[in-house]
């Protein structure tokens, strides 16, 4: 899915600490393209991510997911975008301990009008995907980290969405789960299945994006596109 | 898939669940206890007019007249016969009969070896009006649910008869008397012709021993006069006409009826409408708050999750659909559990607190050795509508907690839910 924003601002009060986290970034991301954006801490990252999200709307400015300006959705409408176009990845899994894995990934699909026939089938292809089926039957407690993130990657991608949006998705895996879960993102990249963005401060994970956008102050220091 | 989702929510959060659960259970169980003993003390109490197959029971009540051997009913006045017949002919009542209360004063001693007198109460009865009046021996319909059959042995009296009494099983033991034996009573010498059982229930018109109504004007030597005047009428309409009819006849005439029998029921069960019922409505205050404040509670300690519902596509309303799911668990499981508890606090009530007849229902000679104290026998049978009402109370609480927890939660952005993790 065409992502565009145009001088798109963000605010939010930290205390009484008025924050300015994003200002006026305007950025254009492609379909179908993997994008990291990197940057210290409170840089702006997860705050212009949560925006093209539509976790919020800005205080300024316009985010367009394809021709639809997000602006004009009211909360029903941005919660049928991120049902529909937008899966999430978290740095901390954010799986609800009391629910199964099989549980976790149908969490998306529990409000649909479908058959439970269609869903289960929709959650079990979802977690083939991701290399976790076997695991379905665990609650999160029972998995290792790498396994967690997985069942979260499933979650994300079950409802088959255009953007997926990973911030952190490796900030609490040791270096060899960290890497096995950037192959799947790839993957699912590579595939042509969504477009991937993701916030990291990891080098390695950033390296493995084919766009590098970084922020600092809640602008855009760079924007560079590896060379294929 | 909601609900099943809300299940495991729920049960999951066994603290929250149990608090929500025994709050409301409590609250109900109050409640249904209060009605449950309140109906029953009612219809223990009321009884007394389906006793008698009657709507209405009118009196005429007046102060003591002075010792004599015959003499009417304590506060019993006389009422002119004619006042039945005028009553038959009013459109709508469905039957009528008058009764004469008397006290006759006899030796307690029947063969005469002392002189010690005892009063025994003596209905006078028309032998005509079979299912209507202090014993009836008829129903006066299919769903006539009163106790028509009060004859233990015998027979009903009949209109040829003149020196024959009817005797309860009781009096009849206290004097050593069976079918055939005669028992005297003033100047006259009767029959034994039924022995009765007449329960322990409340009654209008109590008496030991019945006689035929001609026999016991005679007896009293003052006419055709009547003291008791029982009807039963069509519906509810007529019983005004019959009031207004009656007070115009018989200046002072008190008239018993259902909603008599309530003013007393009150009286007797004050507890019951007082303190239980206050302390069932602060106690149901106390959890309306205690519901609310859960369900705020349960939306702040889930703020995470709901921020996660969100992000993952749930709408405003389906947040609230699994809120107010959880919370309508709650209130099933309360409110079943509530009315069970309230209903069996109302049979052990029943059983344990042996309540009594109050006084204004009482009509027996306090020198009676029948006692002036006669126990109410409280039967708590569980009333559908009341159940149906119980459940539906917890079930509103429920909802009331849902939207609640649904207007807190919907105000939550998704994002600031899940900045706070």
């Amino acid at each position: 899915m065409h992502i565009r924003t145009d001088s798109v601002s963000k605010n939010y009060l930290l205390g009484e600490v008025e924050v300015k986290a994003v200002r006026g970034i305007s950025i254009e991301l492609a379909s179908g393209e993997m994008v990291a954006f990197s940057g210290p801490s409170g840089a702006g990252k997860s705050t212009l991510l949560s925006l093209i999200g539509g976790l919020e709307a800005p205080d300024e400015g316009h985010v367009y997911a394809g021709d639809q300006d997000l602006a004009a959705l009211g909360s029903e409408g941005l919660a049928m975008y991120r049902r529909h176009s937008v899966g999430f990845i978290f740095q901390s899994f954010r799986l609800l301990p009391a629910l199964t894995a099989f549980e976790n990934v149908m969490m998306p699909l529990v409000p649909l009008p479908e058959r439970e026939a269609a869903k289960s089938e929709k959650v079990v292809a979802a977690l083939e995907k991701v290399i976790i089926a076997h695991r379905a039957k665990h609650l999160p407690g029972e998995l290792s980290g790498g396994e967690q993130q997985r069942v979260a990657i499933a979650r994300a991608i079950v409802n088959e969405p255009g953007i997926i949006i990973a911030d952190e998705p490796t900030g609490e895996l040791d270096s060899d789960n960290g890497e096995r879960i950037m192959a799947l993102l790839r993957d699912l990249n590579e595939s042509g299945e969504a477009t991937v963005l993701l916030a990291s401060h990891d080098p390695e994970v950033v390296a493995s994006a084919s766009r590098l956008i970084r922020i600092v102050d809640g602008q855009i220091e760079s924007d560079e596109t590896k060379e294929a | 898939m909601i609900w099943s989702y809300a299940w495991r929510n729920f049960i999951r959060r066994k603290n929250r669940a149990v608090l929500a659960i025994s709050g409301l259970a409590v609250s109900i169980a109050m409640l249904v206890a209060i009605a449950s003993i309140t109906d029953a003390v009612r219809s223990a109490v009321g009884g007394s007019l389906s006793a008698a197959g009657a709507d209405l029971a009118i009196d005429r009540p007046v102060e003591a007249c002075p010792m004599t051997q015959v003499k009417l009913g304590q506060f019993k006045g006389e009422m002119d016969a004619s006042v039945v017949a005028v009553i038959d002919d009013i459109n709508g009542v469905e039957n009528v009969t008058g009764v004469l209360d008397l006290w006759v004063f006899q030796s307690a001693d029947l063969s005469g070896d002392t002189d010690a007198l005892k009063p025994a109460m003596v209905i006078g009865v028309d032998p005509r009006k079979k299912s209507i009046g202090p014993v009836r021996v008829e129903k006066k319909s299919d769903d006539d649910d009163g106790d028509c059959c009060a004859i233990k042995s015998g027979r009903f009296l009949t209109s040829s008869d003149d020196f024959h009494v009817m005797l309860t099983e009781k009096f009849a033991a206290d004097r050593n008397l069976a079918l055939g034996d005669r028992l005297p009573l003033g100047d006259y010498s009767c029959e034994v012709v039924a022995l009765l059982d007449l329960g322990d229930g409340t009654q209008i018109s109590t008496g030991e021993v019945f006689i035929p109504l001609k026999t016991a004007q005679k007896l009293v030597d003052r006419g055709e006069i009547v003291t008791t005047i029982f009807v039963s009428a069509k519906d509810r309409d007529v019983e005004g006409q019959v009031i207004g009819t009656v007070q115009g006849l018989v200046p002072g005439a008190k008239v018993l009826s259902d909603s008599n029998v309530d003013a007393s029921t009150s009286q007797l069960a004050s507890i019951t409408q007082s303190t239980l019922l206050a302390i069932s409505m602060i106690v149901l205050t106390l959890v309306l708050i205690l519901v609310a404040k859960t369900a705020l509670a349960s939306v702040a300690e889930r703020v995470s999750e709901i921020g996660i519902l969100k992000a993952t596509g749930w709408r405003d309303w389906d947040v609230s659909r699994l809120l107010t799911a959880e919370a309508l668990y709650a209130g099933v499981i309360g409110g079943a559990i509530g009315t069970v508890l309230g209903i069996g606090l109302a049979y052990v009530y029943g059983h344990v607190a042996a309540p009594m007849l109050p006084d204004t229902l009482i009509q027996r000679a306090p020198c009676s050795d029948l006692g002036a104290a006669v126990p109410l026998p409280v039967s708590v049978v569980p009333d559908p509508m009341l159940v149906v009402g119980a459940i539906s109370i917890a079930l509103v609480i429920g909802c009331l907690s849902g939207f609640l927890a649904s207007r807190r939660a919907a105000k939550l952005d998704p994002a600031d839910a899940l900045r706070q993790l």
